[in-house]
């Protein structure tokens, strides 16, 4: 039986087999693996590019004190993007079941449809949710545009849900039992910090900080995309949208408010996306080594007046 | 010898959803046809589609080796626009042979509509099928990808887009390959059957060989079939258990188009969830999960679920924990909301809604609710006048009006598969705190009817607040300016309507009985003034609604009985706005003109009168009365005399049946009146003679206008 920790080092290893480059979580809190910079910007652009991470994602709403044996305030992903994907890639994401034991002829595997947006990233793909024995574990998509710019090549991405994972293969019913390794359980290692988290995001959040943080990181991402600093600009973004996160799990944002957070953090994506294509642009697109795929030239291309 | 083949395309596919799926095999075919047609090929039968979430299947049976000749013809200009006067070619017979590709040498002049013009005539050479089919298909699949709402792009393909990813296209003409790109793409001769059951590919030889193959490979290619299959083996299972199967069938067509080899198998959840709502528990596996819910022999659901899997049999076990694993987490997760929502209350929860914004500029669903209990408490009043006798429970009313929508802020209808439940949430919660079982029920059925074809609340209380709650919505749309025009209903403005008449009249118009379902005789105006004082609104404001709901009212008579539709326009222009008595109108005047065969003619006549009275109007002549002394013609005597005759006071609104009577002693005008519009010229030079008979026109139209407007009547032109 495998445990927590082996399941990402199996996953690990099959993915950096097949070629993908290991990194490491981005050292920013965010709600899902999508805006780390290696999937985020590197979904941008005509560049090749295939990677393999774990993400810790937080969800303040989803919080829940560590009481519901479902549900974490931040899980883990494991994240595999590759573009332009593949043609195999299915293939190949069922043999990785395969490296975590999972026999696809002793279960169910169905894929089920399941279109995946972000609005705050203007980003949105088609897919499935990869159900095993009814219980989903994998969300898989190819992105058709992120920054609200349209992906081409296109990336597959796949983010295995590595909690439901390991309590579907360890059959435990509570998260906190699966054990991280032989000697420590998911609970021993993390209860505490869910606990706190928890009562952080839902009680104790300063409101009127984080609407601060938000208008401020929201003029400092600006002010960087003016200086062509698109990395440190996606780092403000991040703060921002994570800013917003914690206003929203605090009730903190009506209805109407909460559609203008989330366009002006559509907004920053776009700009960022855009610096960061033009950037790569004059950097001569590297990671193509000057075979460029069909519909992209390193002409800046003309800007409407 | 006219050899005939087989043919087969192939196109396999990541797995496409349902709605994908169904859209594509239509239109696979239906483009797919249209092509042969337009390429002259042919075929002893016509084509058919096939297929599951991995491939999309077109078999048609014994085409013709050949494409058939054909005999093309394009028209061109004029013989007179083809030369000058010197015998040369103009500008547009040279424009136009261009345009066919030729000189205009080559260009014959033919007749076309008994005129000579100059056309290009040639002779479409018989094809080999193969050749046109390998240059057709691309074409077709571009056209069916293009007409999906829905693509997507995968790969480093910018152009290329389908509603998920292809990856092999299989073809077969007799024995062989259909040869052509669709780049990146490239057809072949090689399948695949079941992914797991089968995963190695094979070469396909006939059509025969790879329908054969594909049984062989696990595979069930018809998608009735697999539906078939999932019932008959799920209805067996369960028999054996002493349960049946709850079949939904938009959930049937989903799982039985995920998966290629179907396998069901029933599984447990814990009974102490027996005890949730038994919606909540069906919304949960079948929202959630995709799963049956069963039930036991006295039609309770049952502690067992229906799911399906697309595996090997041995695989039952490991599919069955885990479906019951992630089944039993998600009812945990709806009993948590349940009990969760009890322990805050409906008061709690009502108070949430201040929160809630209704419509912009109107308030919020707590405001909303407020004003609910005002209106229906004024409908229960008009209800109990129209009907001595009957008594509604104020308080009842009152008490589900001031709850009916707290359960909008519950935690279970906050939750996306349960929001469905608004209102039948309400009644568990009114039920848990004790709240009187007709307030309860009020609450549930407030929102009915749910949906087309779907019934109205079936107790009086329900029916008062489910019209309050219609009444309101359709005045505050009106209000703040957002009644549809156009196709978008986006705030369900023409639903309510539809909600409203369904309430006062029932879901099934030909069953109606007098007075429609409740009973209730009210005046539309009286009771949409009311919703818009109510609204702090002027009463004034409130014809657009009533219209609203009266134009409904009439376009469903017409959609569910055979009544014509510029009758039913007339009486509703003249009685619409107590629509449960108009539909009995309604249904009078039908018989009565059913029956009457000098109806269509009267009603004609009626319709003429009508005009020239308003001629007159339009011209500023008063038209007042008529007196015996001033008729001169014969035909406008004996059209007083039968008037007279015939004068009868309209049935008074419970006497509606008596109608019928009226309309045979009506019938008895239609001769004088044909006879009166032959002889008698209305605007005669002496104005007295014309006032008169103005005045005559007018008490005759006045007794006719009883039963409709009859400027809504279309004249039927008779067969020359």
């Amino acid at each position: 039986m495998l445990t927590f920790q082996q399941i990402i080092q199996n996953l690990t290893r099959f993915w950096t087999d097949a070629g993908c480059l290991l990194m490491q979580p981005y050292d920013m809190p965010k709600g899902a693996g999508t805006y780390n910079p290696a999937t985020f910007l590197s979904a941008l652009g005509p560049e090749p590019w295939a990677v393999c991470f774990v993400e810790p994602s937080r969800r303040p709403r989803d919080g829940r004190y560590g009481e519901n044996p479902h549900r974490l305030e931040k899980h883990f992903q494991f994240q595999v993007v590759i573009k332009p994907s593949p043609d195999d890639i299915l293939d190949r994401y069922y043999q990785s079941l395969s490296a975590l034991g999972i026999n696809p002829l002793e279960h169910d595997l169905r894929l089920e449809e399941d279109n995946w947006e972000s609005p705050t990233l203007g980003a949105h793909g088609l897919g499935w949710q990869v159900l095993l024995d009814g219980v989903e574990i994998t969300q898989f998509t190819y992105f058709q545009a992120m920054g609200q710019l349209p992906c081409h090549p296109v990336s597959s991405e796949i983010t295995y849900g590595l909690e439901r994972i390991a309590m579907y293969l360890t059959g435990v019913s509570s998260i906190y039992d699966i054990p991280w390794n032989e000697e420590r359980k998911y609970g021993e290692v993390r209860l505490r910090e869910e606990y706190e988290h928890s009562v952080y995001d839902l009680d104790e959040a300063d409101v009127e900080m984080h609407r601060r943080h938000f208008a401020d990181y929201e003029n400092e991402a600006r002010r960087l995309i003016e200086l062509a600093l698109v990395g440190p600009a996606l780092d403000a973004l991040m703060l921002a949208a994570q800013s917003f996160n914690l206003l929203d799990a605090r009730g903190a944002i009506g209805v109407a408010e909460r559609a203008d957070y989330m366009s002006r953090i559509r907004t920053m994506s776009r700009k960022v996306a855009q610096q960061y294509v033009e950037l790569r642009r004059e950097m001569g697109f590297p990671l193509c080594k000057g075979d460029l795929p069909e519909g992209w030239t390193l002409e800046k291309p003309e800007v409407k007046p | 010898m006219s050899a005939r083949a087989d043919f087969l395309l192939e196109i396999g596919c990541e797995d496409l959803p349902t709605a994908a799926l169904t859209h594509l095999l239509g239109s696979l075919k239906r483009e797919f046809d249209a092509s042969m047609d337009a390429a002259h090929l042919s075929a002893t039968s016509t084509s058919v589609t096939l297929g599951t979430a991995r491939r999309l299947v077109l078999v048609v049976r014994g085409m013709n080796a050949l494409s058939n000749r054909d005999t093309v013809i394009t028209y061109g200009p004029p013989e007179v626009a083809g030369r000058d006067a010197s015998g040369n070619w103009t500008k547009a017979a040279i424009g136009f042979a261009g345009k066919c590709g030729v000189a205009p040498e080559q260009l014959v002049l033919l007749d076309k509509d008994n005129k000579k013009v100059w056309a290009y005539k040639y002779e479409l050479p018989a094809e080999e099928t193969g050749a046109v089919l390998s240059r057709i298909i691309p074409e077709v699949l571009q056209k069916i990808a293009a007409e999906y709402p829905r693509t997507m792009r995968w790969g480093d393909s910018r152009v290329f887009a389908f509603p998920r990813p292809i990856r092999w296209i299989t073809t077969i003409l007799g024995e062989s390959t259909v040869e052509f790109d669709w780049l990146p793409l490239k057809s072949g001769n090689t399948s695949y059957g079941h992914r797991f059951l089968s995963p190695a590919p094979f070469t396909v030889t006939s059509v025969d060989q790879y329908m054969g193959e594909l049984k062989k490979r696990h595979v069930v290619l018809d998608g009735k079939e697999r539906r078939d299959l999932i019932r008959t083996q799920g209805d067996l299972l369960a028999k054996n258990l002493g349960l049946s199967v709850g079949w939904e069938e938009e959930l049937l067509d989903v799982v039985s188009d995920q998966v290629e080899s179907p396998q069901v198998l029933i599984g447990d959840f814990s009974p102490e969830y027996a005890t949730l709502p038994r919606k909540m528990i069906e919304a949960t596996l079948e929202g959630y999960q995709k799963y049956f819910p069963l039930e036991d022999k006295d039609g309770k659901i049952a502690p067992h679920f229906l799911a399906i899997y697309d595996s090997a049999t041995t695989a039952a076990e490991n599919v069955r924990r885990g479906n019951a694993a992630a089944l039993a987490s998600r009812l945990a997760d709806a009993r948590f909301f349940f009990e969760h929502d009890k322990a805050t209350g409906l008061a709690k929860m009502r108070a949430a809604t201040a929160g809630r914004g209704y419509l912009p500029g109107l308030g919020t669903v707590l405001d909303k609710s407020e004003r609910l209990i005002k209106l229906s408490e004024f409908l229960a009043d008009e209800v109990e006048k129209a009907n001595p006798g009957l008594m509604v429970d104020h308080d009842a009313l009152r008490e589900a009006a001031f709850y009916c929508k707290a359960d909008l802020e519950s935690a279970v209808v906050g939750e996306k598969e349960f929001a469905h439940l608004q209102g039948e949430m309400g009644y568990h919660y009114a039920l848990a705190e004790g709240l009187h079982g007709t307030s309860a029920l009020a609450i549930r059925e407030h929102y009915a009817p749910r949906g087309a074809g779907d019934p109205p609340a079936g107790t009086m209380e329900g029916r008062i607040l489910a019209l309050a709650d219609k009444l309101d919505h359709v005045a505050a749309c009106h209000i703040i300016g957002k009644a549809p025009s156009g196709g978008d209903d986006p705030l369900g403005v023409r639903r309510a309507a539809l909600g409203i008449i369904v309430n006062l009249l029932g879901h099934n118009l030909p069953q109606t009985e007098a007075c429609g379902v409740l009973g209730i005789a009210f005046s539309l105006f009286s009771v949409m003034t009311h919703a818009y004082k109510v609204l702090g609104r002027n009463a004034t404001e409130a014809d657009a609604a009533v219209s609203f709901i009266r134009t409904r009212f009439v376009n469903l008579v017409a959609e569910q009985t055979d009544l014509r539709a510029d009758y039913l326009r007339g009486i509703e222009a003249q009685h619409g706005d107590n629509i449960a008595l108009c539909y009995q109108r309604m249904r009078v005047a039908w018989e009565a003109i059913n029956e009457l065969a000098e109806w269509q003619p009267l009603a004609e006549a009626a319709k003429r009168c009508r005009n020239i009275l308003d001629a007159a109007s339009r011209d500023g002549l008063i038209i007042g009365s008529f007196a015996a002394e001033h008729l001169v013609l014969l035909e406008e005597k004996k059209l007083a005399e039968t008037l007279a005759s015939v004068r009868l006071e309209l049935p008074s609104d419970d006497q509606i049946g008596s109608e019928m009577g009226h309309f045979r002693e009506l019938a008895a005008l239609r001769d004088p009146l044909h006879e009166f519009f032959a002889k008698v010229f209305v605007m005669d030079p002496d104005t007295i003679v014309r006032d008169n008979r103005l005045g005559l026109l007018n008490a005759v139209y006045g007794l006719l206008s009883n039963i409709m407007d009859f400027s809504k009547v279309e004249i039927v032109t008779k067969d020359k």
